[in-house]
């Protein structure tokens, strides 16, 4: 009797610690909560998109690998043709005020309208806490939330690393491979790679 | 005009030797040449050539693996026929840590060699090789940068000269390139986290390298920012690195170079050995856990700031710590409950009393084990943890408020323990049973884990870094130490007679305990509502209302004698209430997404900011002050102090006059990165106060557990006229 309760003890002990792990990002498990405010003006918190695909972007327009796609008009593109499709697709700047890549407001907003840039929203964390609690590395570093709220892929955006825009089309995207796969329902097949890029300018 | 042919001529073989100059190419912040070792190429005899790549003041390029960010170095060759390229050779990158990434590279100059082998057949002519390059050279930004480059050189069937040029170059780099080697072993084991390396040595004697690095040839296999264990038995190094968040499943291979360095002394210069490796690692469950000198700069290896404890002198620690416990606020109402039960037994029972003690000090040294047995264990798994990580959990958090309440709501009567349940041991009224005291031991160790006595902290972040024996003994102290008291009562019940006889203040003074259980309850809601999201509040709160609710029933069926079935329908409705009152928060509780609003600033006039390594060394690097406060709500200990200390507004003025930065470290939750830093410092839980001076490279001071403005103050003194060095 006595090493029941013991054991039922030490499982209830287990439970407690094991439980609800601390906020790391797991592909697979729910995607931490965040809110933080566009260029517009607008807050914004990825519960907001519940039921919907979320694409997070980290991005710095002063970046060689981002102006590799930002240049070639192939990020905006690949922004374009998922947003038409209803994923959400939200950029975000973590830059430091006085760092690589750190705009005030109106600059974001005429950056964004003279590169054409058609994502969802271009979020603003200058403070770099919700890089810090995605572990969001490099410019560009993807991440994709499905609409159940899980993480299903994260790390970089194509597999060759590199700052010549002449090697997109021949990569493998891994943005493009992993929502087609989610999309249709299957499992992903990548559902993690390495980041390249400039490190993000916290 | 033969004189002038004659002239040509001595002019061509005078140009001849210049024909292998080949300009360096620049790009914004790299001069980049191909250089080679010999001034010519003999016939079947490989040779070495090298992409010389000079940067600029404070820029880096990178090495074959670049680590989190950046470009390897690309290099694609344009050779003649017959012409065959054998190996590229890197030397010994350095490590770059620009929190919270690290990366791989070089910073002045680099010689990167390249062996090449020629045809057997003789040429004529003189042999042009090209060379394209790209890379990636940053200083703080990153910018790519290319260059064609070409070398001539004439061919001869004489042994070639050395280029006196590059002579040093090469030497100089052929002493930082790795080589395989068998007077070193490396065999590694894994598991989901971690990967451990032993590498032994197999020469004569003790190697003379201090420390050793390890570079993998992956950039995916380990997180290259992360701290590294490490520790050294003579011949016998061992590095504990995590595994990258990239890398999951099977270990196939682990390759890479390992980095040996001697610091050199008075007599010696620094030496550097590069070892390369390539083993199939071993998987295995449970790897233990290394003690990591903290990467980040500015921080000290453990037990260089502050005290340098030996195993005795934390022995000693850790049972004064036990003792000053039993004063602590967490722990002294229960003692007092216990000694009140005690006055009450005394006369009943004078002989039986010292039963009592050894049960509670047995349950109190049970639950340290236990909990010691459970850090480690969890460690050993990889999750970042330190003392007191059961109350970043928080369900631990929710029950240890529930624990509470219900012992309040038993103070004030609501309900006692009835004599059927006293083998689950009624833990405050009338303890009947030496369960029930073993019971209580195991309580007063849990409430007491808010509270962080003096002496306690040394001496618990030197026993989470011994092996675990050690370990076990120390907190087997502070288990001895904080239940000595109680023990000595039970012993010498004398000691009791001058305590007045049981009477209605007894009633009096647990309700009065009572109350500040409730206020213990209140407060550590508040820490719940930190750690949990805001919609757990309605759970937790209608599971406070059903317990209270539950006991009261219970309390009031137990008592009545009423008849058979209505008092057992009461009790399973009590029951169902109880257990509905602790499920439904359990179930409920979420943990908090995000850090918005979590922010705390106390006392008027200090400017609390957020702590990060980042910040820390900007500060540092900014030649500032810098006070680090490492807290966390459900640190009592740590509240205490922030309310005398921190709210001094003398304290905030000698801040604001000596330009001191105060960085506020939070660990109400589990942070993985928070967790390192304290151990950095040779801690392992909080509250942790590091002072640094405005002089570079000093070592910190760790102020103590318990502090007033004027320890504060004095600190500050100290570090503005820091005692003389000794000759």
């Amino acid at each position: 009797m006595k090493s029941n309760v013991m054991g039922l003890a030490l499982l209830a002990g287990l439970w407690v610690f094991c439980g609800p792990a601390s906020a790391e990002i797991v592909i697979n498990e729910k995607a931490p909560d965040f809110t933080l405010t566009d260029s517009r003006g607008e807050v914004r918190s990825l519960s907001d998109y519940a039921g919907q695909f979320v694409v997070l972007e980290w991005t710095n327009y002063d970046c060689p690998f981002v102006r590799k796609f930002y240049d070639a008009g192939a990020m905006q593109q690949l922004q374009a043709e998922y947003t038409a499709e209803g994923v959400v697709w939200l950029s975000v700047n973590s830059s430091a005020p006085g760092k690589q890549g750190n705009y005030p407001v109106e600059a974001w907003n005429r950056m964004i309208e003279e590169k054409g840039v058609a994502a969802s929203a271009v979020l603003i964390d200058e403070s770099g806490d919700v890089g810090r609690l995605y572990g969001a590395k490099t410019t560009p570093h993807m991440y994709i939330v499905n609409p159940e709220g899980s993480l299903i892929y994260q790390g970089a955006i194509d597999s060759i690393p590199s700052t010549d825009s002449g090697d997109i089309p021949r990569a493998t995207n891994y943005v493009q491979l992993a929502l087609g796969e989610a999309m249709a329902g299957s499992k992903v097949s990548t559902p993690s790679a390495k980041p390249y890029g400039c490190s993000v300018k916290y | 005009m033969r004189k002038t042919l004659l002239f040509f001529l001595f002019l061509c073989l005078w140009m001849a030797p210049f024909s292998i100059w080949a300009n360096p190419v620049r790009s914004s912040h790299t001069e980049a040449e191909l250089v080679a070792e010999d001034l010519s190429i003999q016939p079947g005899r490989n040779f070495a050539v090298g992409l010389r790549l000079k940067m600029d003041e404070g820029w880096h390029t990178y090495w074959r693996n670049p680590g989190d960010s950046g470009l390897p170095t690309v290099m694609t060759w344009v050779l003649p026929e017959g012409f065959r390229v054998l190996e590229t050779e890197w030397p010994a990158p350095e490590k770059f840590d620009l929190p919270p990434l690290s990366v791989y590279g070089y910073e002045g100059e680099v010689l990167i060699v390249t062996k090449i082998a020629p045809p057997p057949v003789r040429s004529a002519l003189p042999v042009l090789l090209e060379l394209r390059a790209s890379w990636l050279e940053c200083k703080v930004n990153c910018l790519p940068g290319e260059a064609v480059l070409n070398l001539e050189l004439p061919v001869s069937d004489d042994p070639p000269a050395v280029d006196s040029r590059w002579a040093d170059l090469f030497d100089e780099t052929r002493r930082r390139l790795p080589c395989l080697t068998d007077d070193w072993k490396v065999t590694a084991r894994y598991n989901t986290r971690k990967i451990l390396l032993t590498i032994h040595y197999r020469g004569q004697g003790d190697p003379p390298f201090s420390a050793v690095e390890f570079f993998p040839f992956s950039d995916s296999v380990i997180r290259h920012a992360a701290p590294v264990g490490f520790r050294r038995e003579g011949g016998i190094y061992r590095l504990g690195l995590e595994r990258s968040e990239f890398s999951s499943g099977d270990l196939a291979h682990l390759d890479g170079l390992l980095v040996f360095r001697s610091p050199g002394g008075r007599t010696e210069e620094p030496r550097l050995k590069a070892v390369e490796f390539g083993i199939i690692p071993e998987k295995t469950e449970v790897l233990e856990d290394l003690p990591s000198p903290a990467q980040a700069p500015g921080m000290p290896f453990p037990g260089a700031a502050g005290l340098k404890l030996t195993a005795g002198m934390a022995l000693v620690f850790a049972f004064l710590g036990g003792l000053i416990l039993n004063l602590m606020p967490c722990v002294l109402p229960v003692l007092s409950i216990k000694v009140l039960n005690l006055i009450e037994q005394a006369n009943e029972n004078k002989t039986g009393a010292w039963r009592h003690g050894v049960s509670f000090s047995a349950g109190v040294l049970f639950s340290f084990w236990a909990l010691a047995g459970l850090l480690l264990a969890l460690r050993a798994f990889g999750h970042e943890l330190g003392w007191g990580f059961q109350l970043q959990s928080p369900r631990f958090v929710f029950l240890l408020a529930m624990l509470f309440f219900v012992a309040a709501l038993n103070f004030f009567g609501i309900f006692e323990i009835g004599v059927s349940l006293t083998s689950l041991g009624g833990q405050f009224s009338g303890i009947r049973g030496i369960t029930g005291s073993f019971l209580s031991g195991v309580l007063a160790t849990i409430v007491a884990t808010p509270c962080t006595a003096p002496f306690m902290g040394a001496a618990l972040g030197f026993a989470l870094i011994q092996p675990p024996g050690m370990t076990f003994l120390i907190f087997g102290f502070l288990g001895l130490g904080m239940a000595l008291p109680y023990f000595l009562l039970t012993v010498y019940p004398g000691l009791l007679s001058r305590v007045p006889k049981p009477g209605p203040w007894m009633v009096t003074l647990k309700k009065i305990m009572g109350i500040f259980l409730f206020a213990t309850v209140v407060w550590l809601l508040s820490v719940l509502d930190r750690q949990a999201a805001f919609a757990s509040r309605m759970p937790v709160w209608a599971g406070f209302l059903l317990a209270a609710a539950g006991f009261w029933i219970y309390g009031k069926a137990a008592f009545q004698a009423e008849k058979p079935p209505k008092k057992t329908a009461a009790m399973a409705v009590a029951f169902l209430l109880i257990a509905g009152g602790i499920l439904l928060p359990l179930l409920g509780l979420r943990e908090r997404g995000t850090e918005e609003g979590v922010r705390v600033t106390t006392g008027q006039g200090i400017a609390w900011e957020t702590f990060s390594p980042g910040r820390l060394e900007e500060l540092l690097s900014e030649g500032r002050p810098v006070l680090i406060n490492f807290t966390a709500a459900w640190c009592l200990t740590c509240y205490v102090n922030e309310k005398i200390a921190f709210s001094s507004p003398a304290l905030a003025e000698k801040f604001r006059d000596l330009n001191v930065a105060a960085l506020k470290a939070d660990w109400t939750r589990r942070d993985a990165e928070i967790t390192r830093a304290i151990r950095g410092y040779g801690r392992s839980g909080v509250p942790l106060y590091v002072l640094y001076g405005s002089e570079s490279g000093e070592t910190p001071s760790i102020l103590p557990e318990l502090i007033t403005p004027e320890i504060v103050l004095e600190a500050l003194d100290k570090i503005q006229s820091p005692s003389p060095q000794g000759g």
